[in-house]
């Protein structure tokens, strides 16, 4: 294909664009790592450290040395990773179900779950459920209660309502069962979809605050989420607490940051282009 | 659980009902992969809908609560509060929608675009990255920021002569939305391009070379093929972002002070502090029904509005 | 569409009209049994108030909703399971321990009482104001007969307990013994700039003084984003942020005075001259308290319980220097007082509870006791602490999750604790320090007292419903005034506006209705 004088102009005029966008997102990126890595001088001086003066690790060394946080932490992926699973199995199999035009009430349904996004009863009536099914301090209310983001089903059955029909009623006339269609068909042709689903659903769990606050008490039960917030407000009471400066606080967001962080690059492998569809369309 | 779902349908007509069972034997795999799901939402998110009773009595505020008819909603509207959050929900609803949602997928578009694959891939790492810091955070990282006295943004525009003194931008009754915006443009726009990038991967590349035989420049592909692939995701997002949008909240609890309540102030935060604050439930949850209202007549509005000029239902 | 939209709505709302009656007649069920277990149990605890004679019985089971931060004080949930196990040890309970953190814990609280839920033991913030209404709202059970006929209670009645009273009963216990705010000057920067700071200062001589240090070097005086705290200026001039009575025990409102103005036009004068933070509006008591280490700030407005924090904080960022109090502004009538903040804490019990003394006895041990006391603020020792040399010294894996020693809590307590007679002293603390911070602290809670004004819920119900709002609006009035976005006849223009939307002057007339 021939490259014309002004696709090159669009492509450098584009490039620039998205490097100053970059730019904007990394320089307060920036700050936050650099006060993570300064001393405590620096850190209470200027809250926030722009050019760094002197590296140190004492912050992350002195989160590391508490038992506390290898616990939190341990317990944050162990909800995530639970939250999450369940949260794609009930996503997809109701997405699937809701995306096809035969189903019975399908528009019933549908408008029922679009209501959800708008009609709230507040925490309160949430909690009191939560208590009823007396989840209270378990782990089971920070993964069941949470489960589905009518957000996320909405856009999953969207997609799924956009794959060919054809499709489908070719496996059904090859004598396929509906989960044999959503788990041999509909699912490998949507790997980028349910990719994107999955990660809204992991860094919800991972970054899940209130819910926890509410619905657990015991302390031995907070996760990393909880710790985070409890140091960065720590000193903020009226006793005597240890100075927290900036620099610790930044240091315990970026350890609550980089696992989540981490799973992107597993994820952004799926989202390739032509992947699915053009081989089964012909 | 799904009881009553099954009421619901045993008011329909007994032929209906005999015409359903048909139906029902047909998909019965089909309803089977529904009803987790279904007995999940009856159980999350309408079971609790019968606490709404209570914004007609004075829940909370005495030991024996009772029901008080429309007291709490005559007291909402008679509170000069009241009309201003309302007021500054719609507005900031409003900007949210025209300057935030195109932003994610512009910038989805250009990363498509991005040439070099390593950069491709960089930059959309980059731009994601964001989401993953607290409002707590970013309230507090753009706070320092945008400080008038030593705040870079405040230098910078200084500097370059854009602005003759320093903004308290934070502080300020007119930069006080833009500062919303921009933040909430900042923390979640990479995050929000996602979802769109995932949907280009998706398109048949089938279609571009085609597009490329007939001759179609960067823009004719844009419009003809990569819009038209995404659109469905376009307009699911629009719906969903709709329906979120009077949701705001946490951002706004986290960023606003007492000098910018006037433009700053909505529904949720009102409601939030009187219910969990100061413990009026019955008159919290009124203000969340009112809310819950509104939004509904936001979308069905939208819906008319797309079926009449976009002759496309978003629902 | 719309008609399946239509038939959602109207089964959902037949559903919730269903379920609403049936909740409600189970929870005025519940409520009515809740009442009558209170009184039942009130009358358990008058008979058996002087009896204290645990020691043999089975462990009283209690659930103690606590902020996280205000025991043991380091997060890690090891730390925390010892401190309960030894307050468990110490008072013969079984604890259910409910452990919000610090910022989240009124929500936590009001989720907690609102669903039913009610913990038996609990601590609200801002107490003047929530003890009041968890009464009226039949949450907690009245405290009268321990605060006045229990010895063991007794010197809580050198408090004003007013403001924890409801009808004739008094509902709380106040955690600590007093608790003011006075203005704080770095030393180092005194000598710099040549300040004189006096126990007392004239609003002029402090501007005269503040104005002396150079702005493109430090701020003057540096400031909370909490405009509450601006009562500390306000009591210079005699003025008082909200409803109060006359001497004739007649109720007016305080914002509607000349004092009132006098006192918005000084702040005003501060900031416009730069004195005060230019960002306080933004500033977390963090903020500020990091610029007054640091030495970006001159001087601040603190608790003063918080000096030896004040002098461990400035060494450890690197500016070590003393801090000298000034405790009051006087106003041109030679008006005074502290930013009063006692009684922020209240102990409340749950009208649920069913062993009450027991509840009790623990409250007594961890507040009134010397020992309790030591293991609210300093710790478990071998947890917490270790005694190296007969110096009291952090463990590192404490500090690193967030401990510190908790001198200032030590201080403020209602057990008088022995510092001089511990048989250990305290690291990076010399016992003259200790000794200057408790003379700081009495002088103001002897001296300098500032006003603090509760009407009791219950007497105009206009008053209860709008007083969060009265003070919010307050809040945002004073701002703009000061920050300069109207001016003060503006501001009261609007505020007559407001005032009548909250029927205002119907509400001082129900107030002084008795």
């Amino acid at each position: 294909m021939q490259v014309s004088k002004s696709r090159r102009v669009f492509l450098i005029v584009n490039a620039i664009f998205m490097l100053l966008v970059c730019l904007a997102i990394v320089l307060p990126l920036w700050m936050v790592v650099i006060t993570s890595l300064s001393s405590n001088e620096v850190a209470a001086a200027e809250g926030f450290v722009f050019i760094p003066k002197g590296l140190e690790w004492t912050s992350y060394q002195a989160v590391f040395s508490s038992s506390g946080y290898t616990g939190a932490f341990i317990r944050s992926i162990g909800v995530t990773v639970s939250a999450t699973a369940l949260s794609m199995a009930l996503t997809t199999t109701m997405a699937y179900a809701l995306a096809q035009r035969e189903l019975a009430f399908r528009k019933f349904f549908m408008n029922a779950v679009l209501l959800t996004m708008v009609v709230d009863g507040g925490i309160i009536p949430f909690y009191m459920v939560v208590k009823q099914l007396g989840m209270i301090d378990t782990y089971a209310s920070l993964i069941i209660p949470m489960a589905i983001t009518t957000y996320n089903l909405i856009l999953m059955r969207n997609f799924f309502q956009s794959l060919p029909e054809s499709l489908m009623e070719s496996a059904r006339l090859d004598g396929c069962s509906e989960i044999g269609i959503l788990c041999r068909i509909v699912l490998p042709i949507s790997v980028p979809i349910l990719a994107a689903i999955l990660l809204f659903y992991a860094v919800g769990h991972w970054n899940r605050y209130f819910e926890v606050i509410m619905f657990i008490n015991s302390s031995k039960k907070y996760t990393l989420q909880v710790l985070l917030r409890q140091l960065i407000f720590q000193s903020e009471g009226d006793g005597t607490y240890s100075v927290q400066v900036n620099n610790f606080k930044m240091a315990v967001m970026v350890i609550t940051m980089l696992p989540i962080l981490a799973l992107y690059p597993f994820i952004q492998k799926y989202f390739i282009s032509g992947l699915m569809l053009g081989s089964v369309k012909g | 659980m799904p009881g009553k779902t099954l009421q619901s349908l045993q008011t329909q007509p007994t032929s209906k009902w005999q015409l359903f069972l048909k139906r029902f034997a047909k998909q019965k795999y089909i309803f089977m992969l529904v009803i987790p799901g279904v007995i999940w939402f009856i159980l999350f998110k309408y079971y609790p809908l019968r606490f709404i009773y209570n914004a007609f009595t004075n829940y909370g505020t005495v030991a024996h609560p009772r029901f008080t008819g429309l007291a709490n909603f005559q007291r909402l509207f008679l509170s000069p509060n009241f009309w201003r959050a309302f007021r500054n929900t719609l507005i900031l609803s409003f900007y949210n929608l025209i300057f935030y949602f195109p932003i994610p997928i512009i910038l989805a578009l250009s990363l498509n675009e991005l040439k070099n694959h390593f950069a491709k891939k960089a930059a959309q790492f980059v731009i994601y990255i964001p989401h993953f810091l607290s409002w707590v955070v970013v309230g507090g990282l753009f706070n320092m920021m945008l400080a008038p006295s030593d705040g870079i943004i405040n230098k910078v525009l200084v500097s370059t002569g854009i602005l003759s003194e320093p903004i308290y931008f934070m502080a300020s009754v007119k930069w006080f939305r833009t500062v919303l915006v921009g933040t909430e443009i900042w923390k979640s726009a990479g995050y929000g391009a996602v979802i769109y990038i995932a949907a280009i991967s998706s398109i048949d590349t089938q279609l571009y070379d085609a597009a490329a035989v007939d001759g179609a420049g960067y823009w004719a592909r844009t419009w003809h093929v990569t819009l038209p692939g995404i659109r469905n995701t376009i307009a699911t997002v629009l719906l969903l972002t709709l329906a979120r949008v009077m949701q705001m909240f946490e951002q706004i609890l986290v960023m606003y002070n007492s000098a910018v309540m006037d433009v700053a102030d909505v529904l949720r935060t009102f409601s939030y502090v009187e219910g969990l604050n100061r413990g009026n439930v019955g008159y919290a949850t009124a203000i969340g029904l009112f809310t819950s209202i509104v939004s509904v007549i936001l979308i069905l509005g939208c819906n008319i509005f797309s079926k009449k000029v976009l002759d496309e239902e978003i629902l | 569409m719309k008609k399946t939209l239509a038939s959602v709505l109207a089964v959902a709302a037949v559903a919730a009209s269903l379920a609403g009656c049936s909740s409600s007649t189970s929870s005025t069920a519940s409520s009515s049994t809740a009442s009558a277990g209170s009184t039942a149990s009130s009358q358990a605890a008058s008979s058996a108030v002087s009896d204290a004679s645990q020691e043999s019985a089975e462990p009283a089971e209690l659930s103690l909703c606590m902020s996280q931060i205000r025991w043991g004080i380091s997060v890690d949930d090891n730390h925390m399971q010892q401190w309960v196990a030894e307050l468990e040890k110490a008072t013969n309970t079984k604890i259910e321990m409910i452990a919000p953190t610090h910022n989240d814990y009124m929500e936590k609280l009001n989720v907690l009482l609102a669903s039913g839920d009610i913990p038996d033991i609990m601590i609200p913030q801002q107490a003047w104001d929530y003890v009041g209404q968890f009464a009226v709202r039949g949450y907690i059970q009245p405290l009268t007969q321990y605060v006045e006929n229990d010895e063991r209670f007794a010197v809580v009645k050198s408090f004003d307990n007013s403001i924890y009273q409801s009808g004739d009963d008094i509902y709380g216990i106040p955690v600590n013994s007093g608790n003011n705010k006075i203005f704080w000057f770095r030393n180092d920067m005194i000598e710099k700039y040549g300040l004189e700071i006096k126990e007392t200062m004239t609003t002029d001589e402090f501007i005269t003084e503040l104005k002396k240090v150079d702005q493109s070097e430090a701020i003057p005086f540096s400031f909370p984003k909490h405009i509450v705290n601006f009562q500390i200026f306000y009591n210079a001039f005699g003025a008082y942020g909200g409803i109060l009575p006359d001497e004739n025990g007649v109720y007016y409102d305080g914002i509607q005075t000349q004092e009132m103005k006098d006192a918005f036009a000084f702040i005003k004068t501060l900031y416009d001259e730069g004195l005060m933070d230019a960002e306080f509006i933004t500033n977390e008591n963090s903020n500020m308290r990091e610029k007054i280490y640091a030495g970006t700030a001159v001087s601040d407005v603190d608790y003063t319980s918080r000096y030896i924090n004040y002098l461990q904080s400035a060494s450890s960022v690197g500016a070590p220097t003393d801090f000298t109090p000034m405790y009051s502004l006087v106003g041109p009538n030679g008006d005074l007082g502290t930013l009063n903040e006692s009684g922020n804490e209240a102990v409340c019990v749950s009208v649920d509870c069913e062993n009450v003394d027991a509840a009790m006895n623990l409250v007594h041990y961890l507040f009134f006791t010397e020992e309790g006391r030591m293991l609210y603020t300093l710790g478990v020792e071998g947890v917490h602490y270790d005694i190296v040399d007969n110096v009291l010294t952090p463990r590192e894996d404490a500090v690193a999750a967030g401990y510190a020693v908790g001198l200032s809590d030590l201080i403020s307590g209602w057990a008088a604790v022995d510092i001089q007679s511990l048989g250990f002293q305290f690291a990076d603390t010399e016992t003259a320090q200790i000794d200057k911070n408790i003379e700081i602290t009495n002088k103001a809670n002897v001296s300098y007292v500032g006003p603090l004004i509760k009407i009791p819920m219950g007497k105009s119900t206009l008053y209860d419903e709008n007083v969060a709002t009265y003070n919010s609006n307050l809040y945002e009035m004073a701002t703009k005034i000061v920050l300069g976005s109207q001016t003060i006849d503006e501001a009261y223009a609007d505020y007559e506006q407001f005032w009548k939307s909250i029927q205002g002057d119907k509400m001082l007339e129900e107030l002084n209705a008795q």
